[in-house]
């Protein structure tokens, strides 16, 4: 089966995917070292994966992250073989080159450029080696490339290597190994050996017959050399002849290219799956295939009997379907644990950054959720928690006044409920003060004086837009931040946020979030004579429009009202540019959508049905359409867009809903 | 840019001709996944009048750029005569609705001259070249220069972000020479 | 969808045929390749490789123009690079075979 340019960039792919455990894996290992820093097999779990990683970038042709991760790994060699303490200094500088690496890796991924702050990483790093024991044998092979003469005595080597034959297979290039090697030395002179290449008409282009001699005269020891051939020493054959015997002390046993994989999936371009969901798969397709054929022979017939076979064959077909969804949509699933795992780290950081004791609990990490909801869930959840950390959590002094433990205490949780996926949040800290949300909103105008609020409705208010103030946002990386942004991106996503808190005792935030992003009920509806889809979940309500409740406000546009409130009015045919030969609103259904715009009625013609629809992306083939989220098949075969009632809102109301709201309501 | 039009003219092709009011345009046959006719399409509010819509292949939702608006020809309605061309450029997969479709082509470099500077009426941008054949006029339509900016992605650049990478030109070919 | 390999029919003339190289010569196209110098290599005429648009050429490429090379250097026949490329003279000279895939005066 002939390799093709997707099979090489999914060998790349696969080593960013392991790559990116392996930085996990270096960063759980690093921070449990903190507690317990002489469990010499924690040290050994952060080298190999340091190692795989130079292993691989080195064959992938990735220099600069080759070169970083080496220097690590010989730091981390270091450590473990005891002659370095693993220091705070010295964890807080490797927990920093884990974060170095991932920028690095990225960088690699997207051919982008080199990211800010490798080069003073990686100064830290080589200060931290210079601490201890000089700078002996430090750092061999990617040094020697600069042309730094190590301090071993200069010889002659003659290495041979033979590449196993299914190197080409796994999309590595032996003569980019050659060439690191040749950059260990100088006079390097190769000679290919070609005595086992078969005759054309016999070749296997896909497996390697090739066999390498090397001399070079070097000044780097065996073990150095051998390094060089790190990621494929499994596969091949290399020899060192006329080697002289290396002066540091005791080579470390190769480890080989693996490292403890972790059982969670982290990208979101490829996905594991077992093959017995595999299996199950292909049995349900195969069951439709045997429904088609049904369908076909039953229609053929002349025998009475076609009907009810054709009704069979329909049943059989919804049943499978069904099944099939289901496991697919499986096949999408990850534990939660993949978003989890990052917050030890950044609860850590955090409370270090704010001066508080914290101590994280994190439950239901098994807890299985979309992978397309994991991405959108990072940032929120990062916020939520920053916040508990920041504002929440007191300080260790205030805790002690209060009779409080000095460490906080912070839980993440995650579980299967009713159908749904129920993240919760929680603290004991500070709570919410109602008194202090009323005062800013009713000085940030989000709330009339005279405005009777209760508890819930006050403390639903810092989901507003609008509400963060700058004391509040302490947040630098420049991203959105503020309660309104983690409510949209959680509705985003077909999930409702919801929050609740007592004052001194602490806050509870709690995420209910739909099983899969692929799927969603949607509401289709007739505007002239196109079918669309509003999402289901956005809606509030939907009535006929009687002509008398239909306004025009100065300021506001078209409103209209709704038991004593008047929200604007949207034409949908107008706002999607469809040209109709009348508008006569008096049949129209008016579909109130909850956004964060505030509410808005969008004017269709008429409610088609309810119903599960299958999201299918836009921005694949086409690009993304402002006040569309997507597109589906219908039952006909059609495809129907799905309306964003967010961008509509956002698009009709300028993003100044609240204030025609109430312009609106003024002029009542 | 032109480094690559002067490779592709200079190197041989096959290539699908269409029709297209009363005249003939060229696409290269690698890019052609396949030839449907009549499909309802699902148009897009908000669009550029070339931009028909979006059509069902399969499951997948396509959009669908129509020729004749694209290069100023008067519009015809659909009939079952219509033809849909289905292309790929880098990772999307588009629609180009044609009057019609005709035969396969297989051009030689010397069959093939730069696109003339012509009047108004067709972009010359989406050209790669005019292929002579007989008494055969067909314009070479540069796929993904037409598909890259019907969608908005327009920039040479964004030919790599769309998955096309540095490797498109290559070609390997025994020839007695 | 066809792969981008455009083989002429071969000719019994004992001129030299050409194979003609561009962009990626690598594993992902070794296959195609494979096949070009297999046609080229049928006949018995000297071979010319065509290579100044060769953007990469990695092993699994070379390893095909060796044994290339190989089978026509034993019926007495030349292999040539004409015009290589700065990617094929470096992957030429770092495998160290300048002997058995030599650059034609001509280039």
């Amino acid at each position: 089966m002939p390799l093709t340019e997707k099979d090489l960039s999914r060998f790349e792919a696969t080593f960013f995917e392991e790559a990116e455990e392996h930085v996990a894996t270096m960063e759980r290992a690093l921070l449990a070292l903190e507690t317990s820093p002489d469990d010499s097999e924690l040290v050994n779990s952060v080298f190999r994966a340091a190692h795989s990683i130079k292993g691989g970038a080195g064959m992938f042709g990735f220099e600069d992250l080759a070169g970083f991760t080496h220097v690590l790994e010989t730091l981390l060699d270091r450590l473990r073989q005891g002659r370095d303490r693993l220091t705070p200094r010295v964890a807080d500088v490797l927990l920093c080159s884990a974060d170095t690496l991932r920028g690095l890796l990225d960088a690699a991924r997207l051919r982008g450029p080199e990211p800010p702050g490798v080069g003073a990483m990686r100064e830290s790093l080589e200060r931290e080696l210079d601490a201890v024991g000089g700078g002996a044998n430090a750092h061999g092979a990617y040094q020697a490339r600069d042309g730094h003469a190590g301090p071993q005595e200069v010889r002659d080597v003659e290495v041979t290597f033979e590449p196993g034959r299914e190197l080409f297979a796994r999309g590595m290039d032996p003569l980019l190994v050659v060439r690191d090697l040749l950059s260990l030395g100088e006079a390097g002179r190769v000679r290919s050996d070609l005595s086992s290449l078969p005759d054309l008409d016999a070749l296997d282009p896909e497996v390697c017959y090739l066999r390498f001699v090397v001399d070079l005269r070097t000044a780097a020891s065996d073990s150095a050399i051998r390094d060089v051939f790190a990621f494929v020493e499994d596969v091949s054959k290399i020899a060192i002849a006329r080697p002289v015997p290396a002066a540091e002390g005791g080579t470390f046993a190769r480890e080989g290219a693996r490292a403890e994989v972790t059982k969670t999936v982290t990208t979101a371009t490829t996905v594991r799956v077992s093959t017995e969901k595999i299996d199950k798969i292909i049995d349900l397709v195969g069951e439709l295939v045997i429904a088609e054929t049904m369908i076909l022979s039953a229609l053929a017939s002349e025998q009475p009997d076609a009907r009810v076979r054709l009704r069979d064959a329909a049943e059989a077909i919804g049943r499978n379907t069904r099944e099939l969804q289901e496991e697919v949509m499986g096949v999408r699933m990850v534990p939660v644990g993949t978003v989890f795992g990052r917050f030890p780290r950044v609860v850590r950081d955090l409370a270090a950054k704010f001066g508080k004791a914290i101590v994280l609990h994190v439950e239901g990490e098994d807890t299985e959720i979309d992978r397309g909801m994991v991405e959108q869930l990072a940032d929120p959840l990062t916020h939520l928690v920053r916040n508990a950390i920041d504002h929440g959590i007191e300080s260790p002094e205030v805790r002690a006044e209060l009779g409080k433990p000095a460490e906080g205490r912070i839980g993440l949780r995650a579980a299967h409920q009713g159908g749904r996926v129920v993240v919760d949040v929680d603290d004991d800290g500070a709570g919410l003060n109602v008194e202090r949300i009323r005062e800013k909103a009713l000085a940030s105008g989000l709330l009339d004086a005279d405005a009777d609020q209760d508890e819930q409705a006050l403390m639903a208010l810092i989901f507003a837009p609008g509400f963060s103030t700058a004391k509040e946002i302490t947040d630098v990386s420049g991203r959105g931040v503020g309660m309104d942004v983690v409510k949209r991106t959680i509705e985003g996503v077909g999930g409702v946020i919801s929050l609740s808190s007592e004052l001194g005792k602490g806050t509870h935030v709690r995420l209910s979030l739909p099983l899969t992003t692929a799927i969603m009920d949607g509401l289709s509806v007739r505007i002239a004579d196109q079918t669309f889809v509003l999402p289901l979940l956005s809606i509030v309500e939907s009535f006929r429009l009687k002509p008398e409740h239909l306004k025009t406000v100065l300021g506001a546009g078209e409103v209209v009202r709704v038991r004593g409130d008047a929200i604007p009015l949207v034409r949908m045919h107008r706002e999607l540019g469809i040209d109709v030969e009348s508008t006569d609103p008096s049949r129209s259904i008016v579909c109130v959508v909850d956004t964060s715009s505030g509410r808005v009625g969008l004017l269709v013609d008429e409610l088609l049905g309810q119903g599960q629809v299958v999201i299918k992306t836009l921005e694949t083939n086409y690009r993304r359409i402002d006040g569309m989220m997507g597109a589906t098949i219908a039952g006909d075969g059609r495809v129907a867009l799905i309306v964003d009632p967010q961008g509509i809102a956002r698009r009709a109301t300028g993003g100044r809903g609240k204030e025609k709201e109430h312009a609106a309501r003024e002029s009542n | 840019m032109p480094l690559e039009k002067a490779t592709e003219a200079a190197t041989a092709r096959q290539v699908l001709t269409l029709g297209l009011g009363d005249e003939e345009y060229g696409l290269d046959i690698l890019r052609v996944r396949e030839i449907k006719g009549y499909s309802v399409i699902t148009p897009i509010p908000n669009s550029p009048a070339y931009v028909k819509g979006v059509m069902n292949l399969r499951g997948t939702v396509v959009p669908v750029v129509g020729l004749r608006e694209r290069f100023g020809l008067p519009t015809v309605a659909y009939d079952k005569f219509t033809v849909i061309v289905i292309v790929t450029v880098g990772a999307r997969v588009v629609g180009l609705v044609v009057d019609a479709v005709s035969d396969v082509l297989d051009l030689g470099p010397n069959d093939v001259e730069p696109p003339p500077e012509f009047g108004a009426r067709v972009d010359t941008s989406m050209l790669t070249g005019v292929a002579k054949r007989e008494e055969r006029l067909v314009m070479l339509l540069d796929v993904e220069r037409l598909v890259l900016d019907a969608v908005g992605a327009g920039l040479p650049e964004a030919l790599t972000a769309a998955g096309v990478g540095q490797t498109t030109n290559s070609r390997l070919e025994a020839t007695a020479s | 969808m066809s792969e981008d390999t455009n083989v002429g029919i071969a000719e019994r003339i004992e001129r030299p045929r050409t194979l003609r190289l561009s962009g990626a010569v690598d594993v992902s196209r070794v296959r195609a390749l494979l096949d070009a110098a297999r046609s080229c290599g049928a006949g018995r005429s000297p071979v010319v490789i065509e290579c100044s648009a060769v953007e990469r050429l990695d092993a699994a490429g070379l390893q095909v123009l060796l044994a290339l090379a190989k089978k026509l250097q034993s019926v007495n026949l030349d292999v040539r690079l004409r015009s290589p490329s700065e990617a094929v003279l470096a992957a030429v000279r770092l495998a160290g075979v300048e002997s058995e895939l030599p650059i034609d005066e001509r280039s």
